[in-house]
């Protein structure tokens, strides 16, 4: 089989209602976003192609150029990835996690269990990989567990920060550790448990004066994009030996994903609240 | 010498011989255009794939206007004839053809593609051509791509 009819294979995934249960299913979404985006950005060529499936015809029937059938586009591949959402998927990142707590036990740590949920719309991985090839900005995505994730850095780093602000640097350091001495406090990455109706959803962000000198040169420019959905629960554990690292942490848990824990936290995305915190000693 | 630092030498070596082009055919503003795009593009092949993002970068070339392809196909044949002229005009996008002629000249020289493929470039058939031999070169490109493009990476860090 000629390679373009098995990228013209993918689009059928986009344009058929019923395949979308094996979208959630079977498909890696890195890989489906990265091969998509092939037909994405060689429309043209993929219109012009004799044997037409349906999902291309409709974008030769509209009758505009080339640009705005490639906006249309990535709506439609935005709002189709928006219906993922795979139950099972998010029963196996929450198993994971149970097993990655149980064997942290078995090495005697003290672990504190957290969940969180989204209040707003979630940003975290921007300048990532997932989806940046249409739409230029990504998630931070975990190909193999096929489930966007907060990376357990990212969680660390705001953590530390705000103690650093609260409790001053010298105390930071006796927790997270400097170049000299390791810390002692460990995180995992954060992945999703439960999901109310979606994972992604798709948004807009439409800048007018960035990099304008004036009203004259003003131009209002939508960028589409992927967000992580809100009533998302993420789960993560923080695990450590030294009792006396706990306390503090988990004073400062609630308030900083309060205050945001992602991108674009000042124009109120990326807001959780904290729903569940368990210390297993 | 073993082979594999032969073959490395022989990459940076076009990776010189590429920017050089690349500097004298650009002004300033598409200079700094191709050092953030040879910046993040390497890492962006390595994570989304070779083939996705050459189609993502030919995309941003802006080579659906027609002017546009004929002057970058005129410039990339030349180049290839080791008497390169032409310039890449000042548009947002020259970065893009910048960083797509890089590309297209290593593969070209290390004779990976074929020159009727590059003629063929302003046409639909081609292009529906570029993503089957892609496609089928995959492995080769992958494997020999990565340490030119850093070349060409670390030269425009150092140079613009």
């Amino acid at each position: 089989m000629q390679i373009n009819q098995y990228l013209i294979k993918i689009l059928e995934f986009l344009d058929n209602e019923e395949n979308k249960v094996s979208l959630n299913k079977n498909i890696n979404l890195f890989s489906f976003l990265s091969t998509t985006s092939i037909i994405f950005n060689m429309l043209n060529v993929f219109m012009s192609e004799n044997s037409y499936n349906s999902f291309l015809e409709k974008y030769s029937i509209i009758d505009c150029d080339i640009k705005h059938k490639k906006a249309l586009m990535k709506r439609k591949i935005a709002e189709s990835i928006s219906k993922y959402l795979d139950k099972e998927l998010l029963k196996q990142a929450n198993a994971y996690t149970d097993n990655l707590k149980s064997m942290l036990k078995k090495l005697h740590y003290t672990i504190i269990d957290v969940k969180i949920i989204t209040r707003t719309k979630m940003l975290v991985g921007v300048s990532t990989s997932l989806g940046k090839l249409v739409f230029e900005s990504g998630i931070s995505f975990d190909p193999y567990m096929n489930l966007p994730y907060i990376p357990a850095s990212e969680i660390k780093g705001i953590i530390r920060s705000y103690i650093e602000d609260k409790l001053g640097e010298q105390e930071a350091k006796e927790i997270f550790g400097d170049t000299e001495r390791e810390g002692s406090i460990n995180f995992t990455d954060a992945y999703p448990v439960r999901a109310e109706n979606f994972v992604f959803v798709p948004d807009v962000i439409t800048p007018h004066y960035s990099k304008k000198k004036s009203e004259a040169d003003a131009e209002p420019t939508p960028i589409i994009h992927l967000t992580i959905a809100p009533k998302v629960t993420f789960r993560f554990l923080i695990y450590y030996k030294r009792e006396d690292v706990g306390k503090p942490v988990c004073d400062t848990l609630p308030i900083v994903v309060i205050k945001g824990l992602g991108a674009r936290s000042s124009v109120g995305y990326s807001l959780f609240e904290l729903t569940g915190l368990e210390v297993v000693r | 010498m073993t082979y594999e630092s032969n073959v490395h030498n022989k990459d940076y070596k076009l990776a010189l011989d590429a920017f050089k082009i690349i500097l004298q055919a650009s002004n300033e503003k598409t200079k700094e255009g191709f050092r953030s795009r040879a910046r993040d593009l390497v890492e962006e092949i390595y994570t989304s794939g070779f083939v996705p993002t050459f189609f993502y970068i030919f995309s941003k070339a802006g080579l659906e206007d027609k002017n546009k392809m004929d002057s970058f196909i005129t410039f990339l044949s030349s180049a290839l004839r080791d008497s390169p002229n032409g310039k890449l005009e000042e548009k947002e996008d020259a970065s893009y053809r910048a960083y797509l002629f890089i590309i297209l000249f290593y593969l070209s020289k290390e004779e990976i593609i074929n020159n009727t493929i590059l003629d063929n470039l302003n046409n639909v058939d081609g292009q529906l051509g570029l993503i089957n031999e892609f496609y089928a070169k995959a492995p080769i490109i992958s494997a020999r791509l990565r340490t030119y493009l850093i070349a060409i990476k670390r030269l425009a860090e150092a140079l613009i």
